[in-house]
Formats: structure tokens, C-alpha cells, sequence
């Protein structure tokens, strides 16, 4: 399978969306022959952000490749994976294809202008208040809702960490969610995954504020730049924690709360416990994702 | 209590008569810079409404200047102002960087005393300051109105962003980045199309609203200031 394509073969690029580090088009005319009936974009980073090696992307275009069918087929139900990389015969790589997000992620928004338009439904809606629910006319997730959906975030997460992946910079503005057909998160931004001893192809990733594990604050408090760039299954463990609390808690600022009395009375005890586990225990103790996955199911 | 971060931004807007002088945009219809002025805060407030993680975080505020200068949306959470309560930016008089500098010294020490007698931990404002031509003050007047309110002896002194459109200069503009080294000014390629740079100075505020709020970090002694690189592809500035 070729793991690279040159940008002129791709045909019309149609400009979809603008961010910080890149820029991504529809490519109406471009297919891969193994899934011809996926639509797919393309992320073309920006020149501030090259040069990026191609070795690192293509490791993790193989490594999807590599995988059982069936792991394969789960991975794609919960991951945006990137499924080419693009050169331009500049330096490094010029960006990479991606599969066109399923329109169930996308959600309709309104303003106070009282215009309407349609984006991406990211996680970090989770931790608005029910004001911006009933003023913006998105839906609301009921807790039950928010149960399912910690329930397919660590899911996702443990797929992630079975194939020996670690994610890295999770926050809430790194998946998708919706409610329909079913309840479940997709993972963006997957290109700055990095596999278990090799490094994250856009180099090393600083986590998002608000997102900082203890073991990193620390090493910053103490001047140690390394260290509190480190980011492993453990660090993926702690954002799992504090992702889970955020969903749940509903509370004024949800989005930087660390405090898991937010939610001591609307989850079980073990659950509460294992939220402790997460944010306050030794490293090693954290609970993984398979064990958050057993203990909402 | 735990302590809230917030990030207090400003917009400085130059309201100069000659900020009235429309000018063809890209589409073909002519808008007077002002006009894109008005446009920016209805920007800033959209990309608020879409992320409650920003809306958490980014205080707002609107000075004009002209002869003198004047807030035109006081300090607050941008998203809880409904559109029909924010004033229209109207155009009046010289260009007077000294009255916005002076002015914005006084607010800033109110606001940040006020953010956090309310309980908020006040990151280092941040100044977006937009002009389309050169000062009417003596250069003394407005250099030393610049050096006061970034004053190391000032403890809220802002991170201070200029951006030029149509006649403003780039010689001058230099001159009020703060820090220097660290932030940058803007200044506009084409001098006919001051609409269009009100426009991506837009795209560039709320790039580093995004980019500022998502580097939040505790302990952080740099103010998690954020400024996105412009487009290269664009070329809007210079």
C-alpha cells in the first residue's frame, strides 16, 4: 500500500476549515484504492509548522495498516486516522489525508445574531453550563447520556493503548461527540499520537492548560522543562480521569475543575473512588481505560 | 475559593474621521474602515458564544480614540452582552495615541483590581491596538504616554500588539511592541484596503484568544500569551 501521494494528484481542493497549525480542503476527486468510498480531507499544516518529517507520519499511517481487519474497523470507529501522507517535493511532509468526519459529529449552532451554522460538536461543549445548551439550541446530554459517553471515551483510549499508542495531549477540545444514532466520541488530531517508544511527529506536544498532570507541574515548579513535557500512559491516564470528571461534573467552569467532590453525589462509590485514584494517587495507580471502560458498562 | 485565570483583552480602535474613507474590499463593495471596526466585536463575541472553555476565560473590552479617548464596551464577559446593547463605533476628530494610551493605563489598573477583588487570577492583559494613520500628538507626547503604560514600574503592563491599515507606518508602529522581541506589529500591504486588514486583524485576535486560553498553564510565569503567525498565503502584512 502506498503510504504517500504527491499533492498534485489530488485534484480540487476545496477550503473547509482554517486553524492554528493547518488548513484543511475537501478533495471531491481523490479516493484510496483500499477504501474508495471514503471522502477524505486533507490537513495541510502551515509553513510555520514545517518542516514535518514524513518518517514519523508514515509510521502511523502503517501502523493502522497493520493492524487485525477487525481491531482495524474498531480503531476507525473512534479515531480520525490519518490514511496518507502528502509531499509537495518541499521539505518533509506537506500534510495528510484524513477520512471525512461522519456528519453525525457535526452539530447545528446558533448565535446571538441569530444566525445558524454548522460545525464540528466538540467535547468541550460538555462542560458548559444548561444555559449555553438552551441558548445556542444544541442538545443537552443527560447524565445517563454522560455516563455513555465517558464510557466511549475510555473505550477509545484503551483501543488506543492496546495498540500501544499513547495520545498524548488529550483534552476536551480533542474528540467529538454526539448522541445520535448512538452515544459515543470520535478522537481528532490524531497526528500527534506518538506509538510507545518513539516520538510524536509534530515533536514534542506541551499539554493544554488546564490539562497538566501533577507529576508535570511539578517538574515545571522545579524548572525542569523535559519533565514537564513528558507525556506517557500514565499522563493519558490522569486526562482520562479529568476528562470524566468535566463531563459529569455540570457545574459553573466545569472546564478547569480538578475537584472530584463535584460529583461525589451522582456517581456510585466505586466510581468516585476511582476518580480519586486517577487524580490523586501515585502515577502508577491511575486506573486505565480498560478499568473505566468495565466500571461504566 | 479557588482562584478563576481569566485573560483580559483590549481592543484599541482608531475612530479618526479618515477611518470614515471606505474603500473596495474583495467582493467588490465599498466599506469604510470603521465599518470593519464595528464587524471585529461581532467576531470576537461569536467566537466566545461557540466555546464555553473561552467564555470561561476571556474578558473584553472596546476603547476608541480619537482627540481624546473613551470605553466604548467596558471589561466583561463578551457573551452575556446582547448584540443590540453594543455601541456602534462613530468617527470623530484627530489621532491622538496618547489619549488611548493614558486611558488604557487607568482601565487596565481598574479592571485587573476589580477581576480580582471578584476572585479571578488576572493574567497580563493584552492590547490589540488598530490605527490607520499617524499620531496628532508631539512625538514626546504620545512616546511618553507609550513608555508609561509599559513602564516596568506599571504591574499590569500589557503585552501590546499595534496594527497599521491605509496611511499608518510602519516606522512608528515599531515602536509599540511590547515587549519587543516577543510580540510584533501589523502593518498592512496594501494601503487601499483598510477594510480588509480590520478584517484579518479580526482572524488574528481570536487566533490568539484560541491559542492563549488553550496554553493556560499553571505556574506559567509568561502570561500564556499566545500570537498566531498571519497566513502566509495571504499576504496581508507586512
Amino acid at each position: 500500500m502506498a503510504l504517500r501521494v504527491d499533492e498534485h494528484e489530488l485534484g480540487q481542493l476545496k477550503p473547509l476549515a482554517k486553524g492554528g497549525m493547518a488548513e484543511v480542503f475537501d478533495l471531491p476527486d481523490f479516493r484510496i484504492g483500499e477504501h474508495p468510498e471514503w471522502p477524505l480531507v486533507y490537513k495541510r499544516f502551515k509553513k510555520a509548522t514545517r518542516p514535518i518529517p514524513i518518517f514519523g507520519l508514515e509510521a502511523l499511517v502503517k501502523l493502522r495498516d497493520g493492524l487485525h481487519p477487525d481491531q482495524q474497523k474498531a480503531m476507525d470507529q473512534q479515531f480520525n486516522w490519518m490514511v496518507r501522507v502528502v509531499v509537495d517535493g518541499q521539505h518533509g511532509a506537506s500534510g495528510i489525508l484524513l477520512p471525512r468526519l461522519d456528519g453525525t459529529y457535526f452539530t447545528k449552532k446558533y448565535n446571538s445574531y441569530g444566525e445558524v451554522s454548522e460545525g464540528p460538536c466538540e467535547a468541550q461543549n460538555l462542560t458548559a453550563t444548561d444555559d449555553f445548551f438552551q441558548r445556542w439550541r444544541i442538545p443537552n446530554p443527560s447524565m445517563e447520556q454522560r455516563f455513555l459517553l465517558c464510557r466511549s471515551l475510555a473505550l477509545g483510549l484503551g483501543k488506543l493503548h492496546r495498540a500501544e499508542v499513547i495520545y498524548g495531549d488529550l483534552s476536551l477540545r480533542n474528540f467529538l461527540y454526539r448522541l445520535e444514532p448512538t452515544v459515543s466520541v470520535m478522537f481528532v488530531d490524531t497526528d500527534a499520537v506518538r506509538p510507545k517508544g518513539g516520538s510524536s511527529p509534530l515533536g514534542r506536544q506541551p499539554h493544554t492548560g488546564d490539562w497538566e498532570p501533577p507529576e508535570a507541574l511539578a517538574a515545571q515548579r522545579s524548572g525542569n522543562k523535559v519533565g514537564f513535557a513528558i507525556q506517557n500512559f500514565e499522563t493519558d491516564r490522569y486526562k482520562l480521569g479529568l476528562a470524566i470528571l468535566r463531563i459529569l461534573a455540570r457545574v459553573p467552569r466545569a472546564g478547569e475543575t480538578r475537584d472530584p467532590n463535584h460529583i461525589k453525589s451522582v456517581v456510585p462509590t466505586n466510581t468516585f473512588t476511582m476518580l480519586q485514584n486517577s487524580l490523586h494517587g501515585k502515577p502508577a495507580d491511575r486506573p486505565t481505560a480498560k478499568d473505566w471502560y468495565q466500571e461504566f458498562r | 475559593m479557588t482562584e478563576m485565570l481569566v485573560l483580559p483583552f483590549y481592543v484599541v480602535m482608531d475612530v479618526s474621521y479618515s477611518m470614515t474613507m471606505a474603500s473596495q474590499t474583495p467582493d467588490g463593495a465599498p466599506k469604510a474602515p470603521i465599518d470593519s471596526g464595528n464587524d471585529v466585536v461581532k467576531e470576537v463575541k461569536i467566537a466566545l458564544e461557540d466555546s464555553p472553555l473561552l467564555s470561561d476565560k476571556v474578558r473584553f473590552s472596546l476603547i476608541d480614540f480619537s482627540d481624546d479617548a473613551q470605553v466604548v464596551i467596558p471589561m466583561c464577559d463578551l457573551t452575556t452582552v446582547a448584540p443590540h446593547d453594543i455601541p456602534t463605533l462613530t468617527a470623530r476628530g484627530g489621532t491622538s495615541y496618547a489619549a488611548a494610551f493614558n486611558l488604557l493605563k487607568k482601565q487596565i489598573s481598574q479592571d485587573v483590581a476589580q477581576l480580582k477583588a471578584d476572585g479571578h487570577k488576572v493574567h497580563r492583559p493584552a492590547v490589540f491596538f488598530l490605527t490607520d494613520g499617524d499620531p496628532t500628538d508631539d512625538d514626546s507626547v504620545w512616546q511618553g504616554g507609550f513608555a508609561d503604560l509599559t513602564s516596568p514600574g506599571f504591574k499590569e503592563r500589557p503585552n501590546f500588539i499595534p496594527f497599521g491599515v491605509a496611511q499608518a507606518k510602519k516606522a512608528i508602529l515599531d515602536q509599540l511592541v511590547y515587549p519587543p522581541g516577543k510580540m510584533r506589529s501589523f502593518i498592512q500591504q496594501n494601503p487601499n484596503d483598510a477594510a480588509n486588514g480590520i478584517k484579518a486583524m479580526a482572524e488574528i485576535l481570536i487566533g490568539s484568544i484560541v491559542g492563549s486560553v488553550t496554553s493556560f498553564s499553571e505556574g506559567s510565569e509568561s502570561g500564556a500569551f499566545m500570537l498566531p503567525e498571519p497566513d502566509e498565503d495571504e499576504d496581508v502584512w507586512l
